[in-house]
């Protein structure tokens, strides 16, 4: 399942180093080089009052955060597949546990090996530990955030372990190997046969409890019990025992988390830091203080106060040559994402003329993306034109993904709207003066007289946002739209902009905006079956079209030779319908130390610092 | 006076009770599913029907706010949707780091302001009080906001005499092995609050020395440290006793800039925090706790009275 996420949720991206893939922000390459130290301690600044607050892989929607997962749980406990190859939005092989699944039975059963990984407890990390997180899941959809129903784990209809290496997973029907492998198996975290228990006493030839549904809940409920004590994390005889690269030693309150490497770590690269920390901040002002009164080329941090792997706050991008100065280095960081609003076509009064495609054309062409990102995102944005994005350059996109079929223009606009009927009028309010459903008529359910004014909600706290929405609406104006903009807290936005039914008061929403966008994890295969298709959960705007559905279902089956036909064939129906209006997607700036090497953003927010090293100059 | 004490207390209760009640009430008049808020827009029914069950968010109002009552006489504050940590265990760790830096921004502030408005007020009209007033009006007109950036700015990265964070380290103990970190936050607060209590303390000795027993007092000979201290000091310090009773609910919330600027997470931010993102036990906790210590500082206030003028008798 695709996660909406905040605009700063995530650090890394898809600046890989030499690959070119990436805008580079004007500091060095991130990369390797530089005579490497063996040890010293490396910060990285948590997102401000962002903790990790749970270490439980299998984690509900309350704490799904990129903050528990990419850049806590992942450390300790390895999902079976890693995404994010040099900054590519591909599958790592090289850092998976578990080597490229084989899809057989006309792509209805796909076999799972795993290499030969230990935990930290010495025990092998074995197939039987993917049944296990199976069994959970199936237990416990409820509490799994990514569940979708019908999705994994429903979609497998019995899960075999052949041997201890080897599971075999049978499917309801044929999937696309690839859309199997990158949003279904990509949920997978194998967990240690240590913790599948309902108490905290191990008894000597127990049973494995979560082979029964009640054993499986009971399991689930005995570690989320465990999980809800974050001070007990790091001496906990259940956490400590991991497969990953790291090993938490602390973890404060206020979300400071020191880890130190697994000295048991299977995985091909071996942690060269001595030791990993996670910075809390109560503020972004507050971090970029801390960047500013420390030294970039600090090294190893030995006293004084220090930021390894930090970030530009929106506001102060111009810090950047400051910070240059100091001799930090920053990189420009795009994840695998595109952004958008959302009409709501099930609102009484806008719905029918969101539903004319014509319309929706017209007010994507007032969306001045290239604008925007020069003015408002102080250049640190792409423009949206695809649901399958062609930045970083990935083998998804097809050319299409590049060119804007909706450029930003007024004349356009206005032309389209008067071609259907519309009165406009510039600085007021536009009308509907040829009702009916025929050619050069406003089109079905619009009366005589509608007027084109609409409720716009947004979240409070990004100025590029607010300043976006703004222009929207001066924009709007000229051609007869008045917006209505509600600047309102993010969680207001997350509990009114929601699917909903023409009758009910909850659809009174018209236009809104997450200020997030939809970043492509962790589901990692670019399709739209969660935002796009008729009742999909994701599709909070209730759009609606038999044949974009047709086009994703082939999305998500088609056989290996077709699936690029498939993709490409989706986007392209996507990117022309506009089912939500699409706008520029933001990037972040990560502040390096200038000694801190191995460092390469992935396009899907995860971190690997038992890459990163220091080097003596 | 005890049994005045216990009057106020008794109505503190009611005050309370009311405080939370209308808390209670308005959060569950905020528009959209809590459930939603805290779980994401995509949750799916069983997800949301779980949490609901699972933070009794399924039964009426009136019965979570008995609840909430019942667990609050037991001392239990409830539980963050999304700290995954009681509000209890939140405010224990944070709220000594309040008392630390706004007792001792309180304390300095006391100290410099008060003599210096007594100081001002002996030399009314000359440069000193000009002076002095011109300093003490650009504090008191310089948000504290901005205050602490400048203060960042030049003692931090500039100068780099003082870090630019308070203390990291966790509990009270770690924040006083590096008393350094807290040279800043302590003096934004305190040059606000010295602004505010010197004005206060101006005033009120300017219209104590214009009193009558002043001028008998010099008459009969006393002058000098002797005179402010018997005669001017105690006199106006009512005033000054009013606004810091008051302070005592600043302890929890005044520090909300501080704790932003200067990386100190205390209560203020949290609550800030919670009220943004929907976290509403962390914010009935909080509320409850502000209430409690409002009341005490106003019932503390009344009190200092009775002590500070003997013409003042509670019956």
């Amino acid at each position: 399942m695709a996660s909406v996420t905040r605009r700063l949720a995530g650090l890394l991206g898809a600046c890989a180093l030499g690959l070119g893939a990436c805008s580079q922000g004007t500091g060095q390459p991130s990369g390797t080089g530089g005579a490497p130290v063996r040890g010293g301690v490396a910060y990285f600044a948590e997102q401000p009052l962002q903790p990790p607050t749970y270490i439980f892989p299998l984690v509900s929607g309350a704490y799904y955060t990129e903050e528990n997962t990419s850049w806590f749980q992942t450390l300790m406990y390895e999902p079976l597949y890693w995404f994010g190859d040099g900054g590519r939005p591909t599958l790592d092989a090289r850092l998976s546990v578990g080597d490229p699944p084989v899809y057989s039975g006309h792509d209805r059963v796909v076999t799972i090996t795993l290499k030969a990984w230990r935990w930290s407890d010495g025990e092998h990390v074995t197939a039987r530990d993917v049944l296990f997180w199976i069994d959970l899941l199936k237990a416990n959809t409820q509490d799994w955030a990514s569940y979708v129903p019908g999705g994994f784990p429903d979609n497998v209809v019995r899960a075999t372990v052949l041997s201890a290496q080897t599971i075999r997973l049978e499917l309801d029907k044929a999937y696309n190997p690839t859309w199997f492998t990158y949003n279904e198996l990509s949920q997978i975290t194998p967990l240690p046969l240590a913790w599948d228990r309902t108490g905290p006493a191990v008894a000597a030839g127990r049973r494995l409890a979560d082979t029964t549904p009640a054993g499986a809940r009971a399991v689930y409920g005995f570690l989320n019990a465990e999980a809800r004590s974050p001070a007990s994390y790091a001496a906990s005889p259940v956490w400590s025992v991991v497969d990953g690269p790291w090993r938490l030693t602390s973890l404060t309150s206020d979300g400071r988390a020191t880890f130190v490497p697994n000295t048991r770590y299977s995985g091909p690269d071996k942690p060269k830091l001595s030791e990993f920390v996670e910075l809390p901040f109560t503020s972004a002002d507050a971090e970029l203080s801390v960047l500013r009164a420390g030294t970039g080329t600090g090294g190893p941090r030995t006293s004084g106060t220090q930021v390894s792997v930090g970030y530009l706050p929106d506001n102060d991008l111009p810090q950047s040559r400051t910070l240059q100065s100091a001799g930090y280095r920053i990189v420009d960081w795009f994840p695998y994402q595109f952004d958008y609003f959302e009409p709501n076509f099930a609102n009484p009064t806008a719905g029918p003329v969101f539903r004319q495609l014509y319309f929706r054309q017209a007010f994507q062409h007032l969306v001045d993306q290239k604008g925007w990102i020069h003015a408002y995102y102080g250049g640190l944005g792409l423009p949206t034109h695809s649901p399958v994005p062609a930045e970083p350059p990935n083998p998804y996109s097809d050319p299409l993904a590049r060119s804007n079929p909706y450029p930003f223009s007024l004349k356009a606009a206005r032309s389209l709207l008067e071609a259907h009927g519309w009165k406009v009028v510039p600085n007021g309010l536009s009308f509907c003066a040829r009702p009916g459903q025929g050619d050069g008529e406003c089109g079905t359910g619009i009366p005589a007289g509608r007027r084109l004014s609409f409720s716009l909600l947004y979240p409070s706290g990004l100025s590029y946002s607010d300043d976006s929405m703004v222009d929207l609406q001066s924009v709007a104006r000229q051609v007869g739209i008045e917006l209505q903009l509600k600047e309102v807290p993010a969680t207001t936005i997350s509990a009114t902009v929601l699917p909903c039914s023409p009758h009910q008061a909850a659809c009174s929403w018209q236009l809104g905006q997450y200020g997030t966008g939809w970043l492509f994890s962790p589901d990692h295969y670019p399709t739209g079956e969660e935002i796009f298709q008729t009742g999909a959960l994701g599709n909070v705007g209730s759009y609606s079209d038999p044949s974009i559905d047709r086009l994703i279902e082939a999305t998500t089956t088609a056989p290996p030779a077709a699936e690029q036909k498939a993709l490409d064939a989706y986007a392209d129906a996507v990117r022309t319908a506009v089912p939500d209006f699409w706008q520029p997607s933001p990037g972040t700036a990560v502040v390096l130390q200038g000694n801190l090497r191995g460092f390469v953003p992935n396009a899907y927010g995860f971190i690997n610092p038992e890459e990163w090293y220091f080097t003596g100059s | 006076m005890t049994g005045y004490v216990v009057r106020r207390l008794c109505q503190s209760l009611v005050v309370l009770v009311g405080v939370t009640l209308v808390v209670f009430v308005l959060e569950h008049l905020i528009p959209g599913s809590l459930a939603r808020a805290i779980l994401g827009p995509r949750a799916s029914p069983a997800s949301i029907k779980a949490f609901e069950t699972a933070n009794g968010l399924d039964h009426p109002v009136v019965v979570q706010y008995a609840v909430f009552l019942g667990h609050l006489l037991e001392g239990n504050l409830g539980r963050s949707y999304r700290l995954n940590q009681s509000v209890d265990s939140l405010v224990a760790h944070q709220l000594p780091n309040d008392v630390l830096l706004v007792g001792t921004a309180l304390v300095l502030a006391l100290a410099i302001a008060l003599p210096l408005g007594v100081a001002q007020a002996l030399r009314r009209g000359k440069a000193f009080d000009h002076g002095a007033t011109g300093v003490v009006f650009a504090l008191y007109s310089t948000p504290s906001y901005c205050l602490g950036l400048l203060l960042v700015a030049g003692l931090a990265v500039a100068v780099r005499a003082f870090p630019p964070e308070a203390p990291q380290s966790a509990g009270l103990s770690g924040v006083l092995h590096d008393p350094r970190a807290l040279v800043l936050p302590v003096l934004t607060l305190t040059l606000v609050n010295v602004a505010l209590f010197s004005r206060y303390m101006r005033s009120a000795a300017v219209a104590t020395l214009a009193e009558d027993f002043v001028t008998v007092a010099r008459a009969k000979g006393s002058g000098g440290l002797g005179l402010v201290w018997r005669h001017v000091l105690r006199n106006s310090l009512a005033a000054v006793a009013t606004l810091v009773g008051l302070s005592l609910p600043a302890v929890l919330t005044s520090g909300l800039v501080v704790e932003y600027l200067f990386n100190y997470p205390g209560v203020g931010l949290t609550y800030f925090t919670a009220a943004s993102s929907s976290d509403y036990p962390v914010m009935l906790g909080i509320t409850v706790l502000v209430g409690a210590a409002t009341v005490l500082g106003s019932l503390l206030a009344d009190v200092s009275y009775a002590v500070l003028d003997p013409r003042v008798r509670y019956g």
